[in-house]
């Protein structure tokens, strides 16, 4: 370390030469020293050795400007703001239109070829194509060279997917997963083995216990309905063949996509809401049509009657027979206690009929105990999105493929008018047809039934019934019936094509 | 479960009067099958009530025609009072 005021005084000759020795030194170590030089020149050097850095003193020798660390590196650089035709900081193979600026305070740019291409822009936005350049934006997947593009000269964004799924459409393969369409029943509460407490959603139980199911209005924010279970008798001694089951069967043409059964077999997602009187692990299933494929998963309710959202993602089954027709694609099962038979491992695809663990609660076994689900989605991917919103009467239609009532009405009705019959028989054939169309095309040829017919004038006679998918035949044999003339009126009739 | 043939090709479900039409994708219809299976067999269906013999009257009334407009017809003469 040297340094010097840079004043040879007069002096002897040694003097003079250990003088000139210091002034030298101190010019070769660029003033260096723990303090600054006694003595300051404007555009001095000085390596300041307690902080590491070589500063340079300004112009009016008022300051000193740090330039960088003694150890090779910079601190801080200080540029010019720079344009965008002249950055600040460019780079030599790319000419000196290429680099950083400032396009203003608080500001970073990049441009290329003299254009910005992006503003950060303080701490509120980063903007590309600011000044409005046809420049694209684009992002690469692993095999996709087009995952995510910005294509400025045309104003479109365009995207792969969303989530591995499609980027609109029907995400959610769930009917009636918000539980709001209730044909059957209205609201009503239903407890009967195979009854449906709404639309898609079927009740299955065998055993001591019964449950009493129905559409109710409690539900979480953003929902107006779930589907609730009470136990009215409880079952506290479970055999092992016992089961209690809400399902939901999803048609094969609405999950053929996900390619199960098969290399490339779809991830997919579920996600629902649950609420419930007895907390614990629940166990719940995905299965193929008949049940020879099954996928336990488990979920635990952590507070008593508290909305909770569940989701879990499952990676698509490989093997097995999945449908990919009219039938079912694939099952949803929720248990709430069942028999031993029934136990699986939760996360792996097993062979075997089984929708549960051995450490899942008995809900069954709680006398007055209540569940409530809704929300219910099942999408490709691995990300739970948020419900699918569906029209009500785009989700009524599609509730109708599976099952309708027959008549003016949306709801099961007394007294409701069919169909009218012909006026012009002949007589000379004992044959009565009169025909309704469905409202919508039916997934298989349907069942039809009423609680009672009556044909005008003809009271208590039910006809003979044959229905395909798009409408039901209704006829009436013999001489009784020459010339019926008039409406057929039922009561409750419908139509159920259900899986 | 009781079930009855019928005199078209559905199957009448007796306890809840429900018609199910032979179609292989109703769960309604594979039950059948599968109690068919267990070597039940379902009720027969109605004896069918034979054609009616008609009178020369329902005969006329049913082409649209009166006795009257017949004998016009012909050019038979209308009965003595």
């Amino acid at each position: 370390m040297a340094q010097h005021d840079y004043n040879i005084s007069n002096q002897s000759g040694a003097a003079f030469r250990a003088d000139l020795n210091n002034a030298l030194s101190a010019i070769v170590s660029n003033n260096s020293g723990a303090v600054e030089p006694s003595t300051t020149y404007a555009y001095q050097f000085w390596a300041d050795t307690t902080a590491g850095v070589l500063k340079q003193r300004n112009a009016a020798n008022s300051a000193w400007v740090t330039l960088f660390q003694l150890d090779g590196e910079w601190s801080t650089i200080a540029l010019e703001n720079g344009t965008g035709a002249a950055p600040s900081l460019y780079f030599k193979d790319s000419g000196t239109d290429t680099g950083l600026y400032s396009p203003g305070v608080d500001q970073l740019g990049v441009a290329t070829a003299g254009v910005q291409r992006v503003n950060f822009n303080g701490a509120t936005e980063v903007v590309f194509n600011d000044t409005g350049a046809d420049v694209d934006f684009r992002i690469e997947g692993d095999t996709e060279p087009n995952l995510f593009v910005i294509d400025a000269g045309t104003d479109q964004v365009r995207v792969k997917n969303l989530n591995g799924g499609p980027l609109a459409g029907t995400r959610n393969r769930i009917i009636n997963g918000d539980m709001r369409i209730d044909q059957r029943n209205a609201g009503a509460s239903v407890n009967t083995n195979g009854s449906y407490p709404v639309d898609r959603f079927r009740q299955d139980f065998a055993g001591g216990g019964v449950i009493t199911a129905q559409r109710s209005t409690t539900a979480p924010a953003g929902f107006t309905n779930s589907v609730s279970l009470t136990v009215s008798t409880a079952d506290s001694s479970i055999a092992a063949g016992d089961y209690y089951l809400l399902q939901h069967r999803i048609e094969g043409f609405n999950t053929a996509d996900f390619g199960f059964g098969a290399a490339g077999a779809a991830t997919v997602t579920m996600s629902f809401w649950a609420r419930s009187s007895v907390t614990g692990t629940y166990g719940a299933a995905l299965h193929n049509d008949n049940d020879t494929r099954a996928y336990v998963f488990t979920y635990t309710i952590n507070a008593v009657n508290t909305w909770e959202y569940k989701t879990i993602t499952i990676a698509g089954d490989t093997t097995g027979t999945w449908s990919t027709g009219n039938t079912t694609g694939i099952s949803i099962i929720f248990d709430f206690g069942s028999g031993t038979n029934f136990n699986g491992t939760a996360g792996t695809w097993a062979g075997s009929n089984v929708f549960r663990t051995s450490g899942c609660v008995n809900w069954i076994a709680n006398s007055g105990a209540t569940f409530y689900i809704t929300g219910v989605q099942l999408e490709p991917g691995t990300v739970a999105t948020l419900f699918e919103r569906i029209d009500y009467s785009e989700s009524l239609r599609r509730c109708q493929r599976y099952y309708q009532v027959l008549g003016p009405s949306d709801t099961l009705t007394t007294g409701a008018t069919i169909c009218v019959m012909p006026v012009a028989n002949t007589g000379a054939v004992n044959e009565n047809w009169g025909m309704t169309e469905f409202k919508v095309s039916m997934r298989a040829g349907p069942t039809v039934s009423a609680s009672s017919w009556e044909l005008a004038g003809h009271h208590g006679n039910t006809p003979i019934i044959a229905a395909g998918t798009k409408y039901a035949l209704f006829r009436y044999d013999g001489s009784n019936f020459r010339n019926p003339g008039g409406r057929l009126i039922a009561n409750n009739a419908q139509a159920s094509a259900e899986l | 479960m009781t079930y009855q043939l019928t005199n078209g090709d559905t199957i009448l479900r007796l306890t809840d009067n429900a018609f199910i039409p032979p179609d292989p994708a109703n769960t309604d219809y594979a039950a059948y099958l599968a109690w068919l299976d267990e070597g039940n067999t379902p009720l027969p269906a109605p004896e069918p009530e034979p054609a009616p013999v008609l009178t020369t009257e329902q005969k006329l009334e049913a082409a649209g025609l009166t006795v009257a407009e017949l004998r016009e017809l012909f050019g038979l003469p209308a009965p003595e009072a």
